[in-house]
């Protein structure tokens, strides 16, 4: 098996295309943009090397260290909220009838498949202050007082986002986690039913452990997923009121296209490729990497 | 909100409308080379899922199975792509598109797309190949099947399940993708329906939301039905994986 | 299994059908346009504009904004009908950037790849930055081999800088865009309001208004968008046109206190109630709505929406900005949209730089036309087309223009650089919540504002 597995030309067939391909696309384009970072550069030209400068700037900046909180905020809800409510979907969906199961799959998926822009401009109606949804609801049963300027309070902004980027992603995962359950071998269970455990002994004893690389797999696509988040606060406040609810990228759009600072825009987005690596190293070495044979 | 007339949208915005007005979808259609855009869409998400999952499937076969020095590495850089901001490195790859002459053609799209897809096919189908008792391959090793025979006939159908949920994710992010469409296919002829539909989104200007409901819908549509058609098939590949084990 | 296999057959079966289509539909077109080549090509030789090969067309790709109907319909039913008939050996291809930052950032991407669309059009801010890299073609010597400065009646339109070089042709129309405060008659008559003649006599109609439950003045909030086109610059006029002018001539700072009271009265007219709930995340299109519909009684917008309002709200009628201090009058001065790069420009790198300017100067003249025809609104540059049917409103507004003493140009068209449009963006949005001091602002905004001119 050995032989079987050390093939020297099968690993290089199976792995340099595609390597090859992620390299020449992926990694490659990221070099030219290291250079910028040191440059003043404007996007239409350079104006010379200026050292580390650039990065110097970005990390004086508040609003670079504002758009960090805002990006772990929304990773910090994303990945303690939203993945144990996609998890504990998934279980449920999994001991639900064949019909019930069918109609859990297609609610829980359809958001996702809708663009963004639609998303985002349905939960700008939603929180619409003054016949948005969530509002004229709150107004409906008294409660007045608790009825906001969502998108416009910079105290509600942020989570105000968040909360449309979940709705979105949170069926998604939870589908992915059931796709995980459903490959674990029936004959776990069977010595579990003879014990006569429960749903949470089933579930915390056997499916979650089991579960582990798919986890691991979720994991790091939301957790890196929701660091990239740009496109939701693009469409839904534009980083605004202000500079409130911008995220790292969208902070590094704005300094890269909008104030004309391709530098700086460079530089942060060669700090958040670090933050990320560090994020990425994080997670692979405190979630458990042992194989799980089944 | 797309069968509204102009007024209602904004007096009404979440009951059904009064008046069916239909010629919104009729104007959407017609400002729009709908057709063109749509099969240009599929055109790029059909290629995409082709070379992601082709390619991405076997380094990802190679990166669980297969015993060699660089594998940890290779992990670690592949999973690089989840965080490269398409729009920090825009300018370099419309630079590489072209001297490669694949500006203006389909393929200058496909293949970033493909690359920026790979990272998050391979973590996925990584977690599936660990995930699968190593008794398969030892059976078809003592068959005489070489690895090439052995991957193509006795993995990839095992994996089935994994792969139809990587397709969905896929064509998902290629169909709604705008950025670097947006900046690589400037040319009419190539441009999908996100850029396509530019005209409808961009706000300034734009106040006949009817008509950008309608036009939302649309574009929704192929996706929608896409799924309801894919999801029993999903299913089903979803059981007969977990049977197979 | 067998089923899934189906399904992908099916999906690329389906792709392949439509790619057959769209090539043939790609086809056809390309026939039609080769017997249009051929028909004008004739009709080129008749004419004897043997200046070209005439069978060998020129290629001229061609850069706009396409998220506008203004500029939608100068593209497809101006420019798009009459370059076939007026030059015929041009053929031209359309790249549509939709509108705002994809459009900038669409021309950075070009640019910085050496790839640059042979005419294109943009606005002041972006033109300046082609233009400081040297990617823009200095058009005098054809606009003065061709006549067309001729044409103009208001010549500083058309006048080189002081290098004597002319990079944007326009067509004359953004000069006579002026921001206006639009109201609803019926709202004001129904509910005893007088129409404000002083900054605190709107203050007060506005909060009249708020107690009615009708929002007093419609704005557009998202990215500060009404402060940032016109509105800070309509407080500082209030008070003290001078400070304006100086501000785009670069011989005053923002610590001006005329600027922060400026920011103060912006800031009052939040605190009074002014604007609609969440007004920072209100678009162009949903302001426009909020007024046309009724919901607000005032909007804070630009002449060039006055077709639109007309016909969309018939009791629709304007007022000029009230003074803020006795002794200015409100009717002296006006602050106009025009700047100087904002138009069609060519590149440098153009392969037939004869053949793009000319186009580009053509581009400028069917912008004009359809101002003049479709919007029914004077150009500077003379079309020969007589403007008729100007709407009563908009005659009302071109006379105040006229008669006024004292134009200044837009800061945010004419003067700020890109870095400044996007702080002042920032602040003006937080401005906006009413919980951002002035001192704040100027602090913040000053030493942008001292790199602007450099």
């Amino acid at each position: 098996m050995n032989k079987f597995y050390g093939n020297k030309l099968a690993i290089f067939i199976f792995s340099f295309p595609a390597l090859l391909l992620f390299t020449a696309f992926v990694i490659y384009p990221l070099f030219p943009e290291i250079l910028i970072s040191f440059q003043k550069n404007d996007g239409f030209k350079s104006m010379g090397y200026v050292g580390f400068e650039n990065y110097f700037n970005v990390l004086r900046d508040p609003t670079f260290w504002k758009s960090n909180v805002n990006t772990f905020t929304i990773v910090l809800i994303s990945t303690c909220m939203g993945l144990p409510i996609s998890l504990l979907l998934a279980l449920i969906m999994d001991r639900q009838g064949e019909r019930v199961k069918r109609f859990f799959k297609a609610s829980s998926v359809f958001p996702a498949i809708l663009s963004v822009t639609v998303i985002a401009q349905m939960w700008i109606a939603i929180y619409e202050p003054q016949w948005g949804l969530i509002n004229s609801m709150l107004r409906g049963i008294g409660l007045d007082g608790l009825a906001m300027e969502w998108l416009s309070d910079e105290r509600t902004v942020v989570l105000a986002i968040t909360a449309a980027f979940l709705w979105q992603y949170i069926g998604l995962n939870a589908l992915l986690f059931y796709t995980g359950i459903k490959a674990i071998p029936k004959t776990y269970y069977e010595a579990a039913v003879i014990d006569g455990a429960g749903f949470f002994r089933t579930s915390l004893k056997i499916t979650i452990p089991l579960l582990q690389d798919v986890s691991k797999y979720v994991l790091v696509l939301s957790v890196l997923g929701s660091m990239s988040q740009f496109a939701h606060v693009r469409i839904m406040t534009a980083g605004g009121p202000g500079d409130v609810s911008r995220t790292v990228i969208y902070q590094l759009y704005y300094k890269a296209f909008s104030a004309s600072d391709f530098g700086q825009g460079c530089a942060i987005a060669i700090i958040f490729v670090l933050e990320c690596l560090v994020l990425t190293v994080f997670i692979n070495k405190f979630v458990a990497r042992e194989k799980v044979e089944f | 909100m797309s069968f509204k007339s102009r007024s209602e949208v904004y007096d009404n915005p979440f009951g059904l409308p009064e008046q069916w007005v239909f010629n919104n979808y009729s104007g959407a259609l017609e400002k729009f080379n709908f057709l063109r855009y749509l099969s240009n869409s599929l055109i790029y998400s059909v290629s995409t899922i082709i070379i992601t999952i082709f390619l991405g499937s076997m380094l990802a076969y190679c990166l669980s199975r297969m015993n060699w020095k660089f594998k940890g590495f290779a992990m670690s850089y592949i999973s690089m792509g989840l965080v490269v901001p398409a729009q920090v490195v825009i300018i370099p790859l419309l630079i590489m598109t072209r001297n490669m002459g694949l500006k203006g053609t389909h393929l200058g799209l496909i293949l970033p797309y493909s690359a920026f897809a790979l990272s998050s096919c391979v973590l996925m189908l990584y977690a599936f190949f660990r995930g699968l008792p190593k008794e398969l391959e030892e059976a078809a090793c003592i068959d005489g099947c070489n690895i090439y025979q052995t991957y193509f006939r006795i993995i990839l159908p095992v994996i089935k399940p994994a792969i139809a949920t990587q397709c969905v994710l896929i064509f998902m992010n290629i169909y709604n993708e705008f950025f670097l469409a947006f900046i690589l296919a400037a040319d009419d002829k190539i441009r999908p329906l996100t850029v396509g539909l530019l005209n409808f989104f961009v706000s300034i200007g734009v106040s006949h939301w009817g008509q950008i409901g309608a036009a939302m819908i649309i574009t929704s549509l192929p996706m929608i039905m896409v799924y309801m058609f894919g999801n029993e098939q999903i299913e089903n590949a979803l059981t007969a994986g977990a049977i197979l084990k | 299994m067998i089923k899934l296999t189906k399904l992908a057959s099916g999906v690329v079966a389906i792709a392949m059908v439509f790619s057959l289509t769209a090539c043939g539909g790609g086809n056809e077109k390309g026939s039609d346009s080769t017997k249009a080549a051929e028909t004008s090509a004739a009709g080129a030789a008749q004419t004897s504009q043997a200046t070209a090969n005439d069978n060998e067309r020129v290629k001229i790709k061609f850069l706009s904004l396409s998220a506008d109907d203004n500029r939608n319909n100068i593209r497809d039913k101006y420019i798009k009908v009459n370059v076939e008939k007026e030059m015929p050996n041009v053929e031209v291809e359309y790249d549509l950037g939709g509108g705002g930052q994809d459009y900038a950032n669409k021309l950075k991407a070009y640019n910085a790849s050496g790839d640059m669309p042979d005419v294109w059009f943009s606005e002041q801010n972006l033109s300046s930055v082609v233009v400081e890299a040297g990617n823009a073609l200095d058009l005098a010597p054809y606009v003065q081999k061709s006549g067309f400065d001729k044409k103009f009646k208001m010549q500083e339109v058309v006048t080189p800088d002081k290098d004597g070089k002319l990079y944007c042709v326009q067509p004359g129309a953004d000069q006579y865009f002026t921001p206006r405060l639009w109201y609803h008659k019926d709202v004001f008559a129904k509910n005893n309001i007088q129409v404000p003649t002083t900054f605190d006599e709107l203050i007060k109609v506005c909060e009249t208004l708020k107690g009615k439950g009708i929002v007093p003045m419609s704005i557009v909030g998202k990215d500060g968008w009404t402060p940032n086109l016109h509105m800070l610059q309509t407080m500082i006029m209030a008070e003290d046109p001078q400070v304006a002018l100086d501000l785009t001539n670069n011989k005053t700072d923002f610590s001006n206190p005329v600027v922060k009271s400026a920011l103060g009265r912006i800031q009052k007219l939040v605190q009074a109630g002014a604007f609609a709930p969440g007004v920072t995340n209100i678009d162009y299109g949903p302001a426009v709505e909020m007024y046309t519909s009724g919901k607000a009684a005032m909007l804070a917008m630009f002449t060039w929406e006055t077709g639109n309002l007309e016909k969309a709200s018939p009791d629709t009628d304007f007022i000029v900005w009230p003074s803020a201090k006795d002794g200015n009058d409100a009717n002296a001065s006006i602050q106009f949209w025009g700047a100087p790069l904002s138009g069609y420009l060519v590149s440098a790198n153009s392969k037939n730089p004869e053949v793009a300017a000319n186009f580009a100067m053509f581009c400028a003249t069917q912008d004009a036309l359809y101002y003049n025809i479709e919007q029914k609104a004077p150009t500077a540059l003379d079309t020969g087309v007589k403007v008729e049917g100007i709407s009563p409103l908009l005659q009302k507004s071109l006379d105040q223009f006229d008669a006024a003493s004292v134009k200044i140009p837009s800061m945010w068209a004419a003067t700020f650089n890109t870095k400044m449009s996007a702080e002042i963006s920032t602040l003006n949005s937080k401005l906006l919540t009413g919980k951002f001091s002035a001192d704040d602002y100027i602090k913040a905004i000053n030493p942008v504002w001292a790199e602007n001119f450099k």
